[in-house]
């Protein structure tokens, strides 16, 4: 018969099969099959595969039931036998779980520093299409990116460029006064923008239209934090707002900007307000500081069109930038990455923070591992008091795969309660966390989905991760020499178990020796003489460029009346801020030679009161009326660039067109922070555009020195705001940024040996525990305690050891890279290796040696009854 | 002794009458033969279950056989303890029919 062949459904057979036991599987299939047949004679094969496939369908409930029956059984199993002996082991329990708890909290900050890092700018709209159209200015020996441009180019490229959706500008302003009747403060994030800014980026209105607010000139649109301190509860449109010498009506009100983006903003000002200004109109190869977005449309390949404007600027400004010998090339920059990526000089404040996120990143993994690491330790460690469990499970029969789950259910219970701590513990500390890193974290920070989606990966991850050997290690154990008693205490274990405690010990030294290295390098940039003065100079600055001309030698002599002050000067800016650079040559020798100098303007006074060294020729002297604009000062660093031979040569020579003469060459000195290199710099007397006072006071008496300052201020500039800062703090503020990374550094050295040391107690006691017996015997033989303490101790010491050989090679590869960041560094020395490995050792040996001295005081008589 | 409930009464006599040919499908035809009433497959094979288990009944297993797709039987057989049970119910049966007072019906209706 033909029909023979035909068998029952395939699927339906394996569901009826899967719900029941090996043992009946064979016989019951048989029978069902035989059923089938004898349906499929009678009534046909269609009516038989319905019934064998209703019979399979009534086989789901079961098998649902049964699945998930018995796993949560065995879970609910599971759980209360690690409850059980958390309970009972409490103080290991505890130990164990701090581990976790710390490194895992650790991980939150870590994770919520980067997750904040990477989110900057990426909330626009469109932020895909959304460019910066950056510059890149080359000479024939330097490159410089800058992320301004053309003022008039985001006009241009939407005009004629149909690949432009929309373009928009943006010129930041600096600081400013700004007032409103009687408040005046000085603000410092304020644009000027054209209506097309709130299409490319998102700000939004509370008050006011976007198209709308900025169409007119002096017009302003102020964030709220900026009504709330100038109006209060006034309403604020309508009214009208001083910002520097130009009064603002307020047509909008703003949400403040977030803190997760490079464009901030506190007031933003219309750009017809400064459309005819002299500086605004027409292109020229010195005019770029503004800052020009676009966002291309959706079909446009940004590629393509980043190589159509590269060479715009020749289009404009071609004959210009020949006769200065240099090439200007536009290119694009995503909005999301100007703040990871960005090296650009100009208005924005872009830090390339990518690397450290990457640091960060590494770090808290390095640390996560340790915790794991200590987990499986401690785990293993304890499996003496497990392997009877073990044993009797199996006897009862307990497939392996059965008790590897167990442990994995064991080191997920406990990493959830690790977990639970740990954002117990993240609250706990956040402000210190903000206070350190600068951040703006707040509780429901913590449930944004990234930190979610971080948290149930580090909990699965640090659940398999920890729990994997000694589920994999326990489950291993054959019952029978675990009931006869004849089970080695682990002899595989212990060398995976030293194995664990040299790695641990690695990560932990490795980065000990990283917090040394970068502790000598702050401290070295933060004590190195900087060639110039800093202590107890304030600097006063004025509201704005016009305000000393030639009267500067009145004003200086107004505040010298107070024999406290001992001396003044003024200058466009203090070392550590921000000055300008400006096209310097040789006479006639223009195209071989011209560079970008910063330029520093100052009175004659300046170079004595920051005590700055003269090598060659003379400083300014003020019997020399030429020195006014008609001489100049070079640093050792702009003789270099010129390529003469030594200061003595350089005196003499004549610069520009017009032939400055150079009077005198000063010694290099730091005009910012030592991550920089000392840039070729040219001073000159300018007795316009100084807009910085710098005093030097007498130490004593402080106080009342200030508060004669700020009277004196008050009387000379009437209405005006009255604020200064110290030289020093200002010119260190260039290391928060290291100090910040420190400071985390910081924690996370602690965190690594704190965990690490918790590893080796519970080792440590592990150990003596095995060994009471040995103990008590040689006590009994006459071994002192000290000599037990020795011998316990001596294996760690030596793990220690191992560690420290192998963290070295790799730390001084790491701290060369980091360090290669600064211009001005410290070298790698050994010592800094030596003292961190004599710190982990004397740690380990410490903890170490307090198990063993417990365990060597103890009487021989109780040891020796032990077990 | 224990008393059986109908249906592992019927299956444990099926098995009995069937004896050396006694597995499920044949245990299940026989008894719908019988009985005239068509018992599903859960009706036959609880009861055998059960009865295995309280051993009034052994299972073998059988050689494969190629029209269940190779697949073996699983014959039951009684066991003395069944046998004697089902003995046992037997008796209590007849001794309470035997004693059943004249109803009014003639016995063969």
């Amino acid at each position: 018969m033909a029909s023979e062949d035909k068998y029952p459904p395939r699927i339906a057979k394996w569901f009826i099969e899967q719900s029941v036991t090996k043992s009946e599987r064979d016989f019951l299939l048989g029978d069902f099959e035989e059923f089938y047949q004898e349906i499929r004679e009678t009534r046909g094969t269609y009516r038989a595969n319905i019934w064998y496939w209703l019979e399979a369908f009534k086989t789901i409930p079961l098998l649902i039931s049964n699945y998930f029956y018995w796993r949560l059984v065995m879970l609910q199993n599971h759980i209360i036998i690690a409850y059980r002996f958390l309970i009972r082991n409490l103080g290991y329990s505890l130990i164990n779980i701090f581990g976790l708890t710390s490194g895992i909290a650790f991980c939150i900050f870590i994770l919520l520093f980067c997750l904040f890092e990477l989110s900057y700018d990426a909330y626009h709209r469109d932020v895909d299409r959304t460019y910066l159209v950056a510059l890149s200015r080359k000479s024939e020996t330097s490159l410089e990116l800058v992320s301004s441009n053309f003022p008039l180019l985001a006009p241009t490229l939407k005009e004629k460029y149909p690949q432009v959706e929309n373009a928009g500008r943006i010129n930041t302003t600096g600081i400013v006064h700004v007032s409103y009747k009687k408040r005046l403060f000085k603000e410092e994030e304020l644009w000027y923008s054209d209506s097309e800014i709130f299409q490319l980026l998102d700000i939004p209105f509370i008050k006011g239209s976007p198209n709308m607010a900025l169409t007119r000139t002096n017009t302003a649109v102020l964030s709220e934090t900026m009504v709330k301190k100038y109006f209060g509860t006034e309403d604020p449109i309508g009214k009208v707002i001083r910002v520097g010498e130009r009064d603002y009506e307020v047509t909008g009100i703003v949400r403040d900007s977030p803190y997760n983006t490079v464009f901030r903003y506190d007031i933003i000002m219309s750009w017809k307000t400064i459309e005819n200004d002299e500086f605004m109109v027409g292109w020229h190869p010195g005019l770029i500081a503004t800052l020009c977005l676009i966002k291309l449309r959706e079909e446009t390949d940004p590629k393509r069109f980043e190589e159509l404007i590269s060479r715009l600027p020749d289009e404009f400004v071609a004959e210009a930038l020949a006769e200065m010998g240099l090439t200007y090339r536009n290119f694009l920059r995503p909005i999301d990455s100007i703040h990871l990526y960005s090296s650009e000089n100009g208005t924005l404040n872009a830090s390339a923070s990518l690397i450290y996120v990457y640091i960060f990143s590494a770090a808290a993994i390095l640390v996560l591992l340790i915790a794991c690491m200590n987990f499986m330790n401690l785990s293993t460690a304890r499996f003496a008091n497990r392997a009877g469990e073990i044993g009797i499970r199996k006897v009862i029969g307990a497939y392996r795969k059965q008790i590897i789950w167990q442990f994995l259910v064991e080191s997920f219970f406990m990493v959830t309660l690790a977990l639970v701590f740990a954002i117990a513990l993240v609250i706990a500390f956040m402000p210190y966390f903000n206070q350190l890193a600068e951040t703006y974290f707040t509780v429901p920070d913590l449930f944004q989905p990234g930190i979610i989606l971080g948290l149930i990966a580090i909990l699965f991850f640090v659940s398999l991760v920890a729990g994997s050997y000694p589920a994999f290690f326990l489950s291993a154990f054959k019952p029978i020499s675990i009931i006869r008693g004849t089970l080695s205490t682990g002899i595989r274990g212990t060398g995976i178990r030293r194995f664990l405690v040299v790695l641990q010990f690695t990560i932990s030294i490795s980065i000990v020796i990283c917090t040394i290295i970068v502790h000598r390098q702050l401290n070295y940039m933060k004590t190195r003489s900087l060639g110039f003065d800093m202590e107890e100079k304030i600097v006063v600055t004025l509201r704005d460029w016009d305000m000393i001309t030639d009267n500067y030698d009145l004003i200086k002599s107004e505040f010298l009346k107070n024999s406290n002050v001992i001396c003044a000067c003024a200058s466009s800016g203090v070392p550590g801020s921000f000055i300008n650079r400006t096209w310097t040559y040789p006479q006639n020798e223009e195209s071989e030679k011209g560079q970008g100098f910063r330029s520093l303007r100052c009175d004659q006074d300046f170079i004595e009161t920051y005590g700055i060294e003269v090598v060659a020729g003379r400083s300014f002297r003020k019997d020399i009326s030429s020195d006014v604009l008609n001489a100049i000062i070079l640093n050792e660093a702009g003789v270099k660039a010129f390529g003469w031979a030594s200061p003595e040569e350089a005196v003499g020579k004549l610069l520009n067109d017009r032939g400055i003469p150079v009077v005198g060459v000063v010694k290099n000195f730091h005009w910012w922070g030592l991550q920089h290199a000392i840039e070729p710099m040219v001073i000159r007397v300018v007795p316009r555009l100084l807009r910085s006072i710098t005093l030097t006071i007498n130490p004593s008496n402080r106080q009342e020195t200030i508060s004669y300052i700020e009277e004196t201020f008050k009387t000379l500039f009437p209405g005006d705001l009255f604020e200064y800062y110290h030289v020093d703090t200002n010119f260190q503020n260039q290391y928060r940024f290291e100090d910040k990374v420190y400071g985390i550094f910081r924690i996370f050295t602690v965190l690594g040996l704190i965990i690490a040391c918790l590893g080796l107690v519970g080792l440590a006691s592990f150990v003596t525990e095995r060994r009471t017996k040995e103990i008590g015997i040689r006590k009994v033989f006459g071994a002192s305690v000290p000599k037990i303490v020795t011998m316990l101790s001596k294996e760690f010491v030596l793990l220690v050891l191992v560690s420290n050989i192998v963290a070295w090679p790799l730390v001084y590869f790491v701290g060369q890279k980091w360090l290669q960041n600064f211009a001005y560094r410290v070298t790698l020395g050994v010592d800094s290796f030596i003292l961190a490995s004599f710190i982990t050792l004397v740690i380990a040996v410490v903890t170490v040696s307090f198990q063993a001295i417990k365990a060597s005081t103890r009487n021989p008589v109780t040891a020796l009854n032990y077990e | 002794m224990k008393i059986l409930s109908r249906s592992e009464e019927l299956v444990l006599l099926a098995v009995w009458n069937l004896q050396k040919d006694a597995y499920g499908v044949s245990i299940r035809k026989y008894i719908i033969e019988k009985t005239g009433v068509n018992w599903s497959i859960g009706a036959i094979y609880v009861p055998l279950d059960r009865l295995t288990k309280w051993k009034f009944l052994t299972t073998v297993t059988g050689d494969p056989t190629p029209e269940r797709g190779g697949r073996s039987k699983r014959y039951y057989k009684l066991t003395p303890e069944g046998l004697k049970t089902l003995n046992h119910l037997r008796s209590v049966q007849e001794s309470m029919w035997s004693t059943l007072p004249d109803l009014g019906w003639d016995q063969s209706s």
